[in-house]
Formats: C-alpha cells, sequence, structure tokens
C-alpha cells in the first residue's frame, strides 16, 4: 500500500513505506548494524544509505513512482502523498491491440492503443498490461507492437490468459 | 483486397460456421481457428505488406504467374493472386467438401481441387506453391516441412518457390 494520497501522514509510516514497501507494513523496521534505529527523521526518509546514523537505513526513493519526495531542503511531509516505494516502472510502447487469428498478420497493422511491458525490449515470460499503473493484463492473444514510436507494427507477440508473453517476432 | 461481403453468406454447418459481425464475415472452424474478411490476408501473405519484412523478403525479385495454393479458407488468397496479383492460373487444394461446396463465389482462373495439401500430387508446375493450413506456428514440424519440400519440388518452374507464410519461410 502506497502513501495516502491526502489526510495526516506519519513519520513512522513514511519510513514503513520507503523500507517495507508499505505504509502500513508494521515490520520492525532496521537501523544501522541491523539494530533497531534509534530514531527516524524526515531527511533519513528522504534520502538514502545510513548516513545519518543512528538512524533508519533507507533505500533511494523510487522515482518511478507517479509521485515522489525530492531530496532537497527543506523536507515535507506533503511531498510524500501517492509515494509508492515498490512501483514498477513500465515501458510504454504503442500496440496494434485486436487480437488476429495467425500471429504474422500482426504485422504491418497500424497501432491502436498503448500498453506496458516491464522494459523496452518485450521478452518471453514479461508481464503485460494495458494500464500505465500495472493493471489490467490484456486478454489471451496474439497481437503486434512498433518497437520505436508510433506507425504500424514490426514486432508480433502472443500473451497467454494471464497477459504473459509466450513468444516474441520481429516481423 | 477481400471478398465482396455480398457475396458471402453466413453458414452454420458441422466442420465450421461463417457470421457476419458489423458487417464483415468471420469463418469458424472451431478453437480459436478463425479467418475474418480482411484487406491483410492477401496482402500480408503474398508479400505486399511493406512492414511485413520477412515475409516480404521472400518475394523480393520474385514474380509469380502460376500458383499452387494449399488451404481455401474464405478464399482470400486465391482472391488476391487473381485480382491483385493478375495470375493466369490459381489451383487450390482443399480437403474439406463442405468448405468447397460453401465457397462458391471465386471465378476463373481459380479452380479449386478436392485433396490433401500434405500430399497432393499436381498435374503441372508451379511458379509459387504456399500451403496455409495452419494456425500455430509449432504445429508445423520438421518432417512436415521436409514431406512438403520432398512432395512439391519436382512441381516447381524454374527459379518456382514453396512458401510456408506462417513460418516467413521458403521451403
Amino acid at each position: 500500500m502506497a502513501v495516502p494520497s491526502s489526510g495526516t501522514l506519519s513519520l513512522l509510516g513514511l519510513a514503513r513505506e520507503k523500507q517495507n514497501d508499505s505504509y502500513t507494513n508494521t515490520t520492525v523496521l532496521v537501523g544501522q548494524q541491523g539494530n533497531s534505529p534509534g530514531a527516524i527523521s524526515l531527511e533519513s526518509c528522504a534520502t538514502s544509505g545510513n548516513n545519518h546514523g543512528p538512524q533508519v537505513v533507507m533505500e533511494a526513493t523510487n522515482t518511478g513512482s507517479s509521485s515522489y519526495p525530492n531530496s532537497s531542503t527543506p523536507h515535507a511531509m506533503s511531498e510524500w502523498y501517492s509515494y509508492d516505494h515498490d512501483a514498477v516502472v513500465l515501458a510504454a510502447k504503442s500496440v496494434y491491440t485486436t487480437s488476429v487469428p495467425k500471429g504474422v498478420f500482426a504485422c504491418g497493422q497500424t497501432t491502436n492503443g498503448t500498453w506496458y511491458f516491464p522494459d523496452q525490449s518485450p521478452a518471453v515470460n514479461d508481464q503485460v498490461y494495458t494500464a500505465s499503473n500495472g493493471t489490467s493484463p490484456p486478454s489471451a492473444g496474439k497481437y503486434g507492437y512498433k518497437a520505436l514510436g508510433g506507425g504500424t507494427t514490426d514486432y508480433r507477440f502472443e500473451v497467454n490468459s494471464s497477459g504473459v508473453i509466450t513468444s516474441v517476432n520481429s516481423c | 483486397m477481400k471478398i465482396e461481403e455480398s457475396k458471402i453468406k453466413e453458414h452454420s454447418g458441422t466442420s465450421f460456421n461463417v457470421t457476419k459481425t458489423d458487417g464483415v464475415s468471420k469463418i469458424d472452424f472451431g478453437n480459436g481457428k478463425l479467418i475474418e474478411n480482411a484487406d491483410y490476408y492477401g496482402k500480408v501473405f503474398l508479400g505486399d505488406c511493406e512492414d511485413c519484412t520477412k515475409i516480404t523478403a521472400l518475394y523480393k525479385d520474385f514474380t509469380f504467374d502460376k500458383i499452387l495454393i494449399g488451404g481455401l479458407g474464405l478464399g482470400l488468397l486465391p482472391e488476391y493472386a487473381k485480382s491483385v496479383k493478375n495470375c493466369s492460373v490459381i489451383d487450390v487444394v482443399e480437403n474439406n467438401q463442405e468448405l468447397i461446396d460453401y465457397i462458391d463465389y471465386l471465378e476463373s482462373p481459380i479452380n479449386i481441387t478436392k485433396g490433401d495439401a500434405l500430399s497432393y500430387t499436381p498435374s503441372k508446375k508451379y511458379d509459387l506453391i504456399l500451403i496455409d493450413l495452419w494456425w500455430e506456428e509449432e504445429d508445423i514440424t520438421q518432417e512436415i516441412q521436409d514431406n512438403i519440400k520432398n512432395n512439391y519440388n519436382s512441381h516447381l518452374e524454374t527459379n518456382g518457390k514453396i512458401i510456408l507464410p506462417l513460418l516467413e519461410k521458403e521451403l
């Protein structure tokens, strides 16, 4: 669960989001040398590492989240609204979203939508989404995408009923 | 180039059904094996799709006038060979008698023969022999490819080709 998008925020919740990937995950926070953190500051949450010891040890801020705090002072709790530390950064690609009966027919088709992939080079076992927030996998079928930009498809791929790629080929 | 919709009748048979959705006919052989009356079918399989690099490469500097097609479907390939490629000989081998009886809208020089395209013995030679019997690429085993090549190799004109468009491959 990401940081709430509004309302009152707690510093402990922000630390949990940064270290436990969830604002409400109550797993004990870890400080330097694996000890419990002696203190949590907003600065230690907004930055990474353990250079604010003896405080909580933090990973780098996930700038792939749709909203994230900056590392500049002065820090503000309001910068944390909707921050999602484990948000997945997806790569958008132009896709021909109509399933075709034979894979090669997905080639040379005019793209008509945008789908989201783990990175810029779709591969077998990659999860595909039709929404930018990593939800709504496509239905099983054979589709095509344009490797760079929009226009007509120059790659074809097939996904199973979970939206996972089972084959991908250049056209 | 697709079939004129007014020529295609809806059909409910034992081996396939033909339905129209939004004025577009679709033949359904069951288990997701569908062919839609669409422009791309002949365009892709007979080498006129600019972005279908692999298939189009098979037709580079290759012209054909006499063609044998294995698999009838809705008749999109023979119709394209006739209307767009202006082929003078267009023979089709199809083993489904119900389908042969149903497809009554193809005209000379298209000639349909009942037979198994995997073992059919032609009585003439062709510039292009195109076999389109499958929906899934993995169904076309190396053994099947070898058998097709052995069966048809002696029925090719000089510089003639056997093409399996689903595999984007010349045998």
